[in-house]
């Protein structure tokens, strides 16, 4: 997930994009404001979000149990389980089910997990061709662009971009209004999606219990690609899991609300098993690929709750950081505040120190998570494990603080030297400061450091109770 | 190296007695109540006079207000940016200073926070400073969460704001108060009162050492919360927050505009008529 | 039940737990033999949006509505005129009923449906070929349960239904009996837990398809039904 341009640069083009920086601005807050005025209408929901935190922790606690449990509920009703360690295992054993099944024409509903094994060019060097089902993904795959948000992946795309997209790549007439761009979508799927002979999607949870694999979708994709093809392909992280059919109860009355404020989404699917003898419809093979990645090494440690994670993006709307960066800036399938933690943890944490960085630590992600995962709190335990490979200029400057700090004569010293370090122009206002305050000055000024500090005022003239 | 000291559990002084507060006497508090100011770096150095109104309003409501010199920083910047070595000396500094201490107040809601959350498990490696940094934990108040838990004074209705203003929240105060905590401190919404912004608990993008690191991010996000503030056409702000207070009013001013900040103690320090209505 | 898992088991003698998954479950235990389970369990009261003691119909009716859906109530005498003013007011010219149904769409409603439909210049088709069910204009269909909290109808392959009469034509027509509602997400899946094997697909449906993906727009009818009528059949 390195990129050739930085994280610094990727944000400066970013920001100085104001279209995009608008557009962002306008989805995420709309999304905060409808999480809000969902969870606003809802009974206790503090105690759902316990009672999820809670079912994930357990979860997360007894994981080789749960697995397992999964793993054989899912081959008594006839699926077939693998296990792929990391992203080429997970793509070989997906290319291998799909060489076998002979199929050509492959459809996908939107998946996190095959975002981030990079699926498709590997299904196309395998000589498949896969479409993604879900508009906004199609939307992007037809453009060759990325998603730059995990439930709303084209939140930087105009329409006119996306008009142009659909003329270039499927020859449609021009035309910007979201219905009908909808409409010629969905007539160029129903042909695709009435010949393709693979379908692969992610899971939103796994139920150990009863080896049910749970898809929430709004468009209905994720319901045509577990019905048109012959064989079912389902890509799972192995943290998916939750016990019981029971759970799924309160992981879904937080999921879309916390998602898009939405009680329910339209369409929860819950497969269990290929299609039954009596069916008429329905895949008649059922593959479940577990993949790992990384995250079995989370488990037990400092970042286990990372893993609790339900990919419903409140944080990343709720994420000022986010609203004025957008998706890219990250560049990693995960991107906002999640992004930040998941992304160093399972891709390596040198490779992406910047991340954990790129945040001001204001909680909002953490007070509009559904399943209350601190993640302000695990950002500084990511800084923590990276602080020794920062650079030297700051790990000496954080020495050099340290050490005036410890003592209240240097501190005293320090504050005495500020005055003549930082001075103000006439205005009493510096507008350029020098040296580390530099970057201060970058979009602010700084109020010239007043000759008399509260400590001298008070030994002056508070000390003695006047 | 390092002092060694024992670490002693302090008494408590009895509670306040509510009904002279409510009587809005200052000095009823027998015995009175013994303050130790931590102004923090940030007010010390850039805000002397909310430190002087946190000290006239204890004051005044009967507290006797100590100042250890000896205090510096908190060790926040170090502590949000992970050089957890340095804020440990830091913390540990600090603990040592206000460890003789009845209760710590200060102006400062994140510094609060910090030493509330963070500042023991930093100590974990010296059993007797965790646990003193435990126990100053619970004795650690922001200013306006001590009025109103320790001092039993109603704020609100003591403030005298004699134009409309509006609210900053800052949000490492997350774990001190909520945004309705805040809001309650102040006197009620209104035309002529509280204008609320309309997310009333977005991040101004200060973070610490985050603005420095990421001036860019931090800079767009101050753009985006002073668009908020001014939207309430309040020129007032109150922000009981240093850190945010020298970004925002810094912000605004590279940006022309007219807002006023101040810290409550400095609002209601006028409003006792304890300090002179500020330049 | 007993008799689904055999027949499964019958029909895939293939399906079977990877050596590699099974290998890495087994290190896991080892790595993580000691991990307390300090987690402690929820009830349902907890998280309770509605209860039994609540106007359920009303209620489902309220969040289908919210949802995008246009719901009605009906008796079994007049549930059939309800669909055909749907049909009508859709002008939908071919119309789906699937010829088994686990909810209140079979006997005397069914006949009744059946019936009304044979009156209207339409061409009904009972045949789950894919011809018939991608050139339907509108489906009706019953469902297995549905959920007051949050308006949703849950249909289930249930007895052999087709996942695509309730996916594929732009208009979805479902019959719903009163008594099958229940109060609230976790009364659903308490039951199903009860009910033995579930049914290999099974689908809580909320509202339209629809997205938002574009500029944030609400559009309905993206790969499912653009528009969704629940006849709620308050004696059944």
């Amino acid at each position: 997930m390195s990129t050739p341009t930085g994280f610094k640069q990727r944000v400066a083009d970013a920001i100085s994009d104001a279209r995009l920086v608008r557009a962002v601005h306008l989805a995420t807050l709309h999304k905060v404001e409808s999480r809000e005025a969902s969870f606003l209408a809802m009974r206790d929901p503090e105690a759902i979000r316990d009672a999820a935190a809670q079912i994930k922790r357990r979860t997360l606690r007894n994981l080789p149990r749960y697995l397992e449990q999964f793993a054989e509920s899912v081959a008594r009703r006839g699926g077939q389980v693998h296990f792929a360690p990391d992203a080429a295992a997970a793509r070989r054993i997906v290319c291998e089910i799909a060489r076998a099944s002979g199929a050509k024409l492959a459809v996908k509903s939107k998946s996190m997990a095959t975002e981030e094994i990079e699926l498709n060019p590997a299904l196309e060097a395998a000589g498949l061709r896969i479409v993604e089902t879900d508009l906004g993904e199609f939307i992007v795959q037809i453009d060759r662009d990325r998603p730059s948000h995990i439930v709303t992946p084209i939140i930087h795309k105009t329409r006119q971009q996306v008009a142009a997209a659909m003329v270039r790549a499927i020859g449609c007439e021009y035309t910007d209004d979201p219905a009908r761009l909808t409409q010629i979508a969905r007539a160029y799927l129903r042909d695709v999606f009435q010949r393709c002979e693979l379908g692969i999607t992610g899971v939103n949870f796994g139920v150990a219990e009863t080896g049910t694999l749970c898809i929430c979708t709004n468009e209905g994709n994720g319901r045509m690609t577990v019905t048109r093809p012959r064989v079912h392909i389902a890509l799972m992280g192995i943290e998916k899991l939750v016990p019981r059919l029971r759970d799924l109860a309160p992981m879904l009355k937080l999921l879309s609300r916390s998602s898009t404020g939405q009680p329910m989404t339209v369409y929860t699917t819950l497969i269990t098993g290929p299609r039954a003898a009596n069916e008429p419809d329905g895949p008649r093979e059922l593959h479940v690929v577990l993949l790992d990645n990384g995250r079995s090494r989370l488990l037990g440690g400092d970042y286990e709750s990372v893993l609790s994670c339900i990919r419903c993006g409140a944080c990343l709307n709720a994420c000022p950081v986010y609203r004025n960066i957008g998706g890219h800036a990250y560049a990693s399938v995960y991107p906002g505040p999640i992004g930040s933690l998941v992304t160093p943890l399972l891709a390596g944490l040198h490779r992406n120190a910047d991340l954990p960085r790129a945040s001001s630590l204001c909680g909002a992600c953490q007070a509009a998570c559904p399943v209350k995962i601190d993640i302000p709190g695990l950002l500084v335990k990511l800084r923590r494990d990276s602080a020794a490979a920062q650079p030297l200029s700051k790990r000496a400057a954080i020495a050099l603080w340290a050490w005036l700090m410890t003592s209240p004569a240097r501190y005293e010293a320090a504050q005495g030297l500020l005055p003549l370090l930082l001075r103000g122009d006439a205005d009493g206002w510096i507008h350029a400061a020098p040296g580390p305050a530099a970057a201060w000055t970058h979009s602010r000024d700084l109020p010239a450091p007043p000759r008399e500090t509260f400590r001298s005022l008070w030994r002056s003239r508070l000390q003695d109770g006047a | 190296m390092r002092r060694r000291r024992s670490f002693a559990p302090l008494r408590r002084s009895p509670a306040a007695n509510p009904r002279s507060v409510r009587a809005g006497l200052p000095g009823v508090y027998n015995p009175p109540v013994r303050a130790a100011l931590f102004v923090t770096c940030l007010t010390d150095t850039f805000f002397p006079r909310a430190g002087e109104a946190v000290v006239r309003v204890l004051r005044h409501f009967g507290c006797a207000v100590e100042f250890p010199p000896a205090q510096t920083c908190c060790g926040q910047p170090a502590y949000n940016s992970g050089f957890h070595r340095a804020a440990r000396d830091v913390a540990a500094h600090w603990v040592e200073v206000f460890d003789p201490y009845e209760c710590v107040v200060t102006p400062s809601a994140s510094c609060a926070a910090m030493i509330s959350r963070h500042t023991p498990e930093l100590l974990a490696d010296d059993p007797a400073l965790k646990r003193a940094a435990e126990r100053l934990a619970e004795r650690t108040y922001e200013f306006s969460v001590f009025l109103r838990d320790r001092l039993l004074v109603d704020t609100a209705a003591l403030l005298r704001i004699a134009e409309p203003f509006t609210v900053h929240y800052p949000c490492h105060a997350r774990g001190v108060y909520s945004v309705g905590e805040l809001c309650a401190s102040l006197p009620g919404e209104g035309p002529n009162g509280l204008r609320l912004p309309r997310h009333t608990d977005l991040c101004c993008g200060f973070g610490g050492m985050f603005a420095i690191d990421q001036p860019q991010i931090s800079g767009a996000m101050a753009g985006d919360k002073l668009d908020e503030l001014a939207a309430t056409r309040a020129e007032l702000v109150v922000c009981n927050e240093a850190g945010c207070t020298l970004n925002l009013m810094g912000s605004a001013n590279r940006r022309g505009m007219c807002l006023r900040f101040r810290h409550v103690a400095e609002l209601l320090a006028e409003s006792l008529g304890l300090l002179e209505p500020a330049p | 039940m007993e008799r689904d898992a055999s027949r499964d088991s019958a029909r895939h003698p293939d399906a079977r737990v990877s050596p590699a998954m099974r290998a890495f479950i087994a290190g896991l235990r080892r790595k993580a033999a000691n991990a307390p389970d300090d987690a402690g369990d929820w009830e349902s009261s907890q998280i309770r949006q509605v209860s039994r003691a609540d106007d359920l119909p009303a209620r489902f009716a309220v969040a289908a509505e919210k949802a995008g859906a246009a719901v009605q109530r009906a008796s079994i005498e007049t549930a059939a005129q309800s669909v055909r003013s749907v049909i009508e007011a859709r002008v939908a010219q071919r119309i789906h009923v699937p010829p088994c149904d686990d909810g209140v769409l079979a006997g005397t409603l069914r006949k009744r449906v059946l019936a009304a439909l044979s009156q209207m210049p339409v061409l009904v088709s009972c045949d789950n070929a894919d011809a018939a069910l991608f050139v339907a204009d509108a489906s009706v269909t019953g469902a297995s349960a549905a959920i007051a909290e949050t308006g949703t109808m849950v249909c289930t392959t249930a007895g052999g239904q087709t996942r695509g009469s309730t996916l594929y034509a732009p208009v979805h027509i479902v019959l719903l009996g009163r008594s099958q509602i229940m109060p609230d997400l976790c009364d659903y899946f308490d039951e199903a837990c009860t009910r033995g094997e579930l049914p290999s697909n099974v689908n809580l449906i909320t509202g339209p398809s629809k997205t938002a993906d574009i500029e944030g727009v609400l559009v309905v009818g993206v790969h499912g039904p653009g528009a969704l009528h629940i006849v709620i059949v308050d004696d059944l």
